[in-house]
């Protein structure tokens, strides 16, 4: 029994939690290998064309999945997630494309066996309930699926604790591999993880700006004390209800009062859906204190036309 | 919403029509990557203000799940204030009690929470009861012998129904409308084929927005439901104001939809479904998709509906609505979907 899992959607926020739990159990996981031109292509041909890139490239994966010996895949359930900074409101979502990714791949590949426990969280702590279901489907019984989501949960606070700590980006964690540049001087790009950390869709952002000599700081490094001040100083509407987009605006609010961050690129899917308010409600506070590019990307987004953005960015920093 | 506020006796300034002058405001003013509602949404905004309008009355604004509907309210309102325009935004959603009676009191001013509980008695009553008459319409509509006269009766009723402002008055008046419907003329004899109509909750109550599909339907000689009534939400899952039947018919959808849909991104899309599967199990011969740009939730149904109509053997028309669809390139395709059914019930 092989579980699938694409490297791409909120692999890079959740894979550590994932793993450990199967790896627990003793089922095995195969992971689809970095983007390239191919899983993105593939995923560009089978998709709803009127969807943001990401989900196209998640489609990329899961195909190379179904190609490559996977027989169960693991599309969570992203449901209800809660806040310890009550200023955030009650709960928040993830996009629908999240919320309903299962139903739409049962819908897509009517083939292909999906487990899709639900990813309910209460700040850092998962709700077990749906994952303890999935004890028979493994042949195990409950008190080793319990114990194999207590160590999964640990390794997932572990994880987030390491980037805040050790300022590392995911990636650097998952793959274990070390990216970042030790330069004094920092610049921050906020985006979603899925676009962030995926090299080949966002044309490796993140190693442009290091090979020019930064630091860059993203979301996930940014520290809970970070947060909590910068939640204070934003502008909430009563339903304040994306959770990846509240998470941007607090990163962006923080990284633009750090001093050694010399500017902010804002990175975002063209089109969408849950950030089309940033600018309105964060951007425009933040361009007040400290240079801020945005870039949207698409499939048709090239490396000429972004190398010229990034060097005029630089431009303004320097 | 008219008959709640004429018994709290406030006034009320009904929405104008959208029209393609809103549209452009609200699509030069929204943010980039607006949804279609949104940016018509901006275009009503901007027309109540010059009305003089400053205080809106939302309902539902707490129990849509993940869609921008949430951020509607408030960011139009960031934008127009950026811009120089002021209104107040009050909001009618969720169950809990107490919260109720704040939100009403916020709009209606100092009132007792029995004189509340009795004003939301009155606007069930009378959603229940304009509902009614629009189902009706809409299974006499592609009967009907002499043009026009389904809605000629439905505006007729429909303008008694604005003026009533007592408990128990919507319902008597539904129940006059409908005797009077045995002086429309109708051909049962004539052969109408049924489709299922879906599309997001915003677009598929507004003929502006749904360029009349159901009308349009009609004289192609099919005929479809109205989707997601308000009545069914408000009846079916409310714990206070419920009609037992209401609860029946959305349970009874919920469960339909669970062999294509265990997730929940929105509250209506398993009821969109369930309906969908309702109508297809009942001899619907086709599914009419209205789609609205930029809508997420829509973006994620569309390989569903595509997996339905599969396994229902029924064609399937997805059509997308932005600030540029046309009516005339909608009534084309409207057409030569028709004439697949057609051809396709005859097989």
């Amino acid at each position: 029994m092989k579980i699938g899992i694409p490297r791409a959607g909120l692999y890079y926020l959740y894979f550590p939690f994932w793993k450990k739990f199967f790896d627990e159990l003793g089922v095995e996981v195969v992971v689809s290998p970095k983007t390239d031109k191919q899983i993105m292509d593939i995923g560009l041909s089978t998709a709803n064309g009127e969807a943001c890139l990401p989900i196209k490239i998640f489609y990329g994966h899961v195909n190379w999945l179904r190609a490559n010996g996977a027989n169960i895949f693991l599309f969570p359930q992203m449901d209800i997630m809660t806040n310890s900074l009550k200023k955030l409101g009650e709960k928040s979502f993830f996009c629908p494309y999240f919320v309903g990714m299962s139903d739409v791949m049962r819908a897509e590949y009517p083939e292909i066996e999906i487990i899709s426990p639900k990813m309910a969280m209460d700040d850092k702590t998962i709700d077990p309930e749906s994952w303890l279901e999935l004890a028979d489907k493994f042949g195990k019984n409950k008190a080793e699926v319990k114990s194999a989501f207590e160590k999964a949960q640990a390794e997932h606070v572990s994880f987030i604790a390491r980037m805040q700590a050790e300022q590392l980006m995911p990636v650097e964690i998952i793959d274990g591999i070390k990216i970042n540049s030790s330069s004094k001087d920092k610049i921050a790009i906020i985006g979603h993880p899925y676009l962030t950390y995926d090299f080949h869709a966002s044309l490796n952002i993140i190693g442009k700006m290091i090979k020019n000599g930064y630091f860059v700081r993203t979301m996930e490094m940014i520290t809970e004390s970070e947060k909590a001040e910068a939640v204070e100083s934003l502008f909430l509407q009563p339903h304040n209800h994306w959770f990846l987009t509240n998470e941007e605006r607090m990163a962006l609010m923080a990284v633009a009062k750090d001093k050694d961050v010399k500017g902010i690129i804002y990175l975002t899917p063209f089109n969408c859906g849950p950030d089309f308010l940033m600018e309105t409600f964060v951007l425009k506070d933040v361009r007040k204190l400290k240079p801020i590019t945005t870039i949207s990307i698409d499939e048709a987004s090239g490396e000429a036309g972004l190398a010229t953005r990034i060097e005029a960015f630089i431009d303004v920093l320097k | 919403m008219r008959v709640m506020f004429n018994y709290f006796g406030k006034k009320f300034i009904e929405l104008p029509q959208l029209n393609d002058k809103m549209l452009r405001w609200g699509e030069a003013n929204a943010p980039e990557y607006s949804c279609f509602p949104l940016k018509a949404y901006m275009g009503f905004f901007k027309a109540l203000i010059d009305m003089d309008v400053h205080d809106f009355f939302v309902y539902g604004a707490t129990t849509i799940r993940s869609c921008r509907y949430m951020d509607l309210w408030e960011g139009g309102k960031k934008i127009l204030a950026d811009k120089g325009y002021d209104f107040n935004i009050h909001y009618w959603g969720g169950f809990g009690t107490m919260n109720i009676f704040k939100q009403f009191q916020g709009i209606m001013g100092k009132c007792s929470k029995a004189k509340i509980a009795v004003g939301i008695l009155v606007y069930a009553d009378a959603l229940y009861a304009v509902d009614k008459l629009n189902d009706e319409a809409n299974k006499l509509r592609p009967r009907e012998v002499k043009a026009g006269s389904v809605d000629a009766w439905l505006k007729k009723w429909y303008e008694k129904m604005k003026k009533q402002k007592k408990l128990g008055k919507p319902v008597k008046i539904m129940n006059v409308g409908l005797k009077d419907l045995k002086n429309i003329e109708i051909d049962n004899d004539r052969e109408i084929i049924k489709v299922a109509f879906v599309g997001d909750v915003f677009k598929v109550h507004e003929p502006f927005f749904h360029f009349d599909t159901i009308k349009k339907i009609n004289k192609l000689g099919l005929e479809a439901r109205q989707p997601i009534t308000f009545s069914l939400f408000f009846f079916g899952q409310n714990p206070i104001f419920f009609r037992s039947d209401m609860v029946k018919k959305f349970k009874n959808y919920q469960k339909k939809a669970k062999k294509y849909m265990s997730s929940s991104p929105t509250s209506y899309l398993d009821i969109s479904i369930g309906e969908v599967i309702e109508d297809l199990e009942n001899g619907a011969k086709g599914i009419i998709h209205f789609q609205s740009f930029g809508c997420m939730p829509d973006i994620m149904f569309k390989p569903i509906l595509d997996r339905i109509a599969k396994d229902y053997n029924v064609p399937i028309m997805h059509f997308m609505r932005d600030t540029h669809a046309s009516d005339g390139a909608y009534q084309t395709r409207l057409e030569a979907f028709s004439d697949l059914v057609k051809r396709k019930s005859k097989k």
